[in-house]
């Protein structure tokens, strides 16, 4: 059995009928066609799948999808505004934190949170907002660089 | 050197902003139009003959549009060299985990439930899952034909030990008798995963004409052209390969998964599939790295000189060799380091078992065998009352001298690395406190070698593109290749594009591994580019009147013109100079391939550690890691790979182990097998040892695989300096430095206080 459900994707509205068992990253992956969050363990651990649910960051292979109906959702896809790069995206493209990119998404995510609540973190607060985040390629120092790069004048 | 154009400089990534916004597709992420998903059902017993498959159930549930067993595909055995594994087990499974069959369903939740519909009968066999039981004369054979496979570098028969390989030098035996005093320990080292963030994925859709379009994870897409056309049996032109992004390699992502599972499965069902391996699967059944039993002997002086080494390593290759494209593990050569000893004599042995079959890791055999010869190397200037970093530098290789295993080698430069981490870590200064310890650790790798072909084009309009085959798992590859073009045409890096193309399009290229791309691809690229800046200047030369014979001596290029080097007002456009040619683009493509190399890279890593004796936890507060890389076309990439293959290590060192009870791995979720996070990440202080001749182009050495080695015996050495017991089992749980200190009567205080009495002592 199918059941409709209204999803809030940065700032879009779907209307969507799909099986109350799907989670979030799915139907984000499969029925809105936003690949950006990416699956790496379907199970919590690896935190490539990150978005932020009325802000907070939240594992979307956790959460069902029916779930998250009529709460804003924000994917990777909608970090960057107006084809302007969020500072964060910026701070990572410019020192180099980013390799094979699979994290990507979901680590930044998870920073955005972080600086949205916290604009001047410190490195243990930075490490503290990323440890549900796995990276195999950067070992995270430029990661770390990256948020300390911001400004972060309040 | 500070007047380069492009290299040298840590410029953005050119993929950086695609993998920033999400916008960056990977293989999961191809989505086509009917396409199905499927599932493969895999053996839980490490050995059994498979008595009966049914498969009537799972073909009648609505939404399976195609079920696949051994009897549906080719009876190939395939392989990177070796070729010993079956696409579908028939007949028999050799490891838990070994696909049986497979299912392509509309959505993959009706996948996973026509897999517990197929039946299968096992008549379950004694499995080995023991190396040592295995090497054993008479001992059962996982393999019973292997003298009739492919690609066995010796001939062999009715043995588990499918290659045996030798190094030796000198005499050993004289080497012995010429010591004061000889050591011996045994190293032992778990299987670990490579931890690509990315599982494997694969997609392939069969056109009207049967010709097959492949997207895969695979870092090689040139070589699963090659396997898939001769899987299916067509020419290599009827297969082509889609590359995606890689999301992470660290060397588990050359070799074919589903690939051709998605291929029968979509021409039984009419419709394209796409397979992607859970992690679960990732851990059950990819390519770790092998987990090896490593001894070594060892003939010293009183004064500190090694007169004899002698190792030998078993490595537990699982029940397949098919993901090693070399056979044995390049680890085994390095086992007796990066020392000046006149008699050597080392030893590999490969094993099959009814394990997990094992593969190529980022550095094959190498952490291994750095963690055995680093910590032996300390064990055996605790012996001789020698510090260990002076022990090193007395042995140490110097330039012009032959390898270890008696080969020459240029630009030794093992002991800049070591003075260089030395001055900007810790060593020799007073402890900051008394859990601290201080450890030193050196190693080598050789670039890598290989075959890459590339083809630069200037345009009409003066931009340049790259068309390369190379792939770019994280690593800054094809970065890196745009900085060289843009350093050979002097055309800014954002007049420079590089494409993924697939295998129709690109021209061959062997693929990454090994730490051969910025060497065999870079001078493919560079090669390519000064070919065509050679056309732009004949072709300026009509317009500058220059005499064509003096023209390449006396024109120059700068930001895409044209100059005479005693007139560089007057310039004429890269565009000018390509319609001057009477053309619409300049184009070239060169060839590059390089089978043998003297040269190789150095490195040392001096961990910090702190250890808590009550709970054997160990905090690795900082590394300090010093690299010969000749010269870093971009070092902001070159510190990247640094700082993750030090993450990596120190992972190997401390944390990961899949472990295993009767041939089943028992932890498979990224919940209980601990890859580091941001909290165990530490300060790093990353140098780069510029200036040793290299093979690439701007004299570039490899930096992929070094990083990963000699991090485990740096972290091992300083435990040993904080609490003054020696693992030589990895991981170094922190219940083994419990349980050590315990046997050694050292728990808590007392072994602070010998590690104090040791510093003293030094
Ligand atoms: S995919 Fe959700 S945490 Fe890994
Ligand atoms: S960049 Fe590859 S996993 Fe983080």
């Amino acid at each position: 059995m199918k059941i409709p459900v209204t999803l809030k994707v940065n700032g879009e509205t779907y209307d969507l009928i799909i099986a109350p068992y799907r989670t979030l990253l799915d139907v984000l992956r499969e029925e809105i066609h936003l690949t950006g969050s990416k699956k790496g363990c379907d199970a919590g651990d690896c935190g490539a799948c990150t978005v932020l649910l009325d802000g907070k960051p939240v594992n979307a292979c956790l959460v069902l999808a029916a779930t998250a109906q009529d709460r804003e959702i924000l994917t990777i896809e909608g970090l960057a505004r107006n084809g302007k790069l969020h500072p964060l995206q910026e701070a990572f493209v410019r020192e180099g934190a980013v390799q094979c990119g699979f994290c990507t998404p979901g680590i930044l995510m998870s920073l955005k949170a972080l600086l949205d609540t916290n604009p001047a973190p410190t490195l243990e607060e930075i490490k503290i907002a990323m440890a549900g985040n796995l990276c195999r390629c950067t070992g995270y120092s430029k990661m770390f660089k990256a948020v300390e790069s911001l400004d972060r004048s309040p | 050197m500070s007047d380069f154009y492009a290299v040298g400089k840590s410029v953005a990534r050119v993929d950086a902003v695609t993998k920033v916004t999400g916008a960056a597709g990977y293989t999961a992420d191809v989505m086509l139009p009917g396409m199905l998903y499927g599932k493969a059902k895999r053996s839980p017993h490490p050995h059994a003959r498979i008595a009966r498959i049914d498969t009537s159930r799972a073909e009648a549930l609505p939404g399976v549009r195609a079920v696949i067993t051994a009897a549906d595909v080719s009876e190939v055995l395939i392989g990177l060299r070796i070729r010993d594994v079956p696409l579908l087990a028939r007949r028999e499974v050799r490891f838990a985990g070994e696909k049986v069959a497979a299912v392509a369903a509309v959505d993959e939740e009706t996948a996973l439930e026509a897999l517990d519909l197929i039946e299968v009968e096992y008549q379950e066999l004694p499995a080995l899952i023991d190396v040592k039981e295995a090497m054993k004369d008479g001992a059962l054979l996982v393999h019973e034909n292997l003298h009739t496979y492919s690609g066995l570098p010796k001939p062999v028969k009715k043995t588990n030990v499918f290659f045996h390989e030798t190094f030796s030098k000198g005499d050993v035996a004289l080497g012995f008798a010429q010591a004061d005093l000889v050591l011996e320990h045994a190293f032992t080292t778990q299987i670990v995963h490579q931890g690509y963030l990315e599982p494997h994925a694969a997609v392939v859709d069969i056109g009207p004409d049967g010709s097959v379009t492949v997207w895969s994870s695979d870092k090689v897409p040139f070589r699963v052209r090659s396997l898939m056309a001769e899987i299916i049996g067509m020419p290599i032109t009827r297969v082509r390969v889609i590359p995606s992004f890689v999301g992470g390699d660290f060397g588990g992502k050359g070799m074919i998964f589903d690939e051709p599972l998605c291929y029968y499965l979509a021409r039984k069902a009419g419709r394209p599939v796409k397979m992607v391996m859970s992690r679960q699967e990732e851990f059950l059944a990819a390519s770790p790295r092998h987990p090896s039993i490593i001894r070594l002997k060892a003939g010293v002086t009183k004064a500190g000189a090694i007169t004899a080494w002698e190792a030998s390593a078993l490595f537990d290759s699982g029940a397949y060799a098919a993901y090693k494209p070399q056979v044995g593990l390049g680890g085994t050569k390095k086992l007796a380091g990066t020392y000046r000893i006149p008699h050597v004599h080392i030893e590999g042995r490969y094993v099959y078992t009814h394990n997990l079959p094992c593969g190529h890791c980022r550095a094959p055999g190498d952490p291994q065998a750095s963690f055995a010869v680093e910590s032996f190397m300390d064990m055996i200037a605790a012996k001789l009352k020698i510090d260990p970093f002076r022990f090193r530098w007395m042995n140490a290789l110097e330039d012009g001298d032959l390898s270890p295993t008696g080969e020459p080698w240029r630009g030794i430069n093992i002991k800049e690395t070591m003075s260089a981490a030395v001055e900007k870590s810790g060593w020799g200064k007073a402890k900051p406190n008394q859990h601290y310890g201080i450890g030193i650790a050196c190693a080598e790798r050789p670039t890598g070698t290989g075959e890459s072909s590339a083809v630069v084009i200037v345009n009409g309009d003066g931009s340049a593109n790259i068309i390369s085959g190379a792939s770019d798992p994280g690593t800054g590859a094809r970065t890196i290749l745009c900085q060289i073009v843009s350093e050979a045409l002097k055309v800014p890096m954002e007049r420079i594009t590089i494409n993924l193309v697939d295998t129709d399009s690109a021209p061959y290229d062997q693929g990454a591994g090994g730490g051969r791309t910025t060497f065999v691809a870079g001078q493919s690229a560079y090669r390519a580019a000064m070919e065509v800046r050679k056309e732009l200047v004949a072709s300026a030369a009509k317009l500058l009147k220059c005499a064509p014979e003096e023209a390449q001596e006396l024109i120059d290029v700068r930001d895409g013109f044209l100059f005479l080097k005693s007139e560089p007002a007057k310039r004429v456009s890269y565009a000018q100079a390509v319609k001057g040619a009477g053309k619409s683009q300049i184009m070239a493509e060169e060839t590059f391939s390089c089978n043998q190399m003297e040269d190789t890279c150095f490195a040392t890593h001096i961990a910090e550690v702190e250890v808590d004796p009550e709970r054997g936890y160990v905090e690795v507060k900082r590394i300090t890691a010093a690299h010969d890389i000749g010269f870093a076309i971009n070092p902001a990439a070159a510190e990247g790979q640094i700082e993750g293959g030090i993450v990596q290590g120190i992972g190997f060192g401390l944390l990961e182990e899949m472990q295993r009870v009767d041939g089943k791995v028992t932890n498979p979720t990224l919940t209980d097998y601990k890859l580091c996070t941001p909290r165990e990440a530490p300060e790093i202080i990353t140098l780069l040892i510029e200036g040793a001749p290299g093979a690439g182009p701007f004299q570039a050495k490899s930096i992929g695989e070094l990083p990963a080695c000699p991090i485990a015996p740096a972290v091992a050495n300083a435990i040993f300096d904080a609490v003054g017991v020696r693992i030589t089992d990895l991981p170094i749980s922190g219940e083994k430095i419990v349980n050590a200190l315990k046997e050694s009567g050292l728990s808590g205080g007392k072994a602070v206080a010998a590690g104090k009495e040791r510093a003293d002592a030094v």
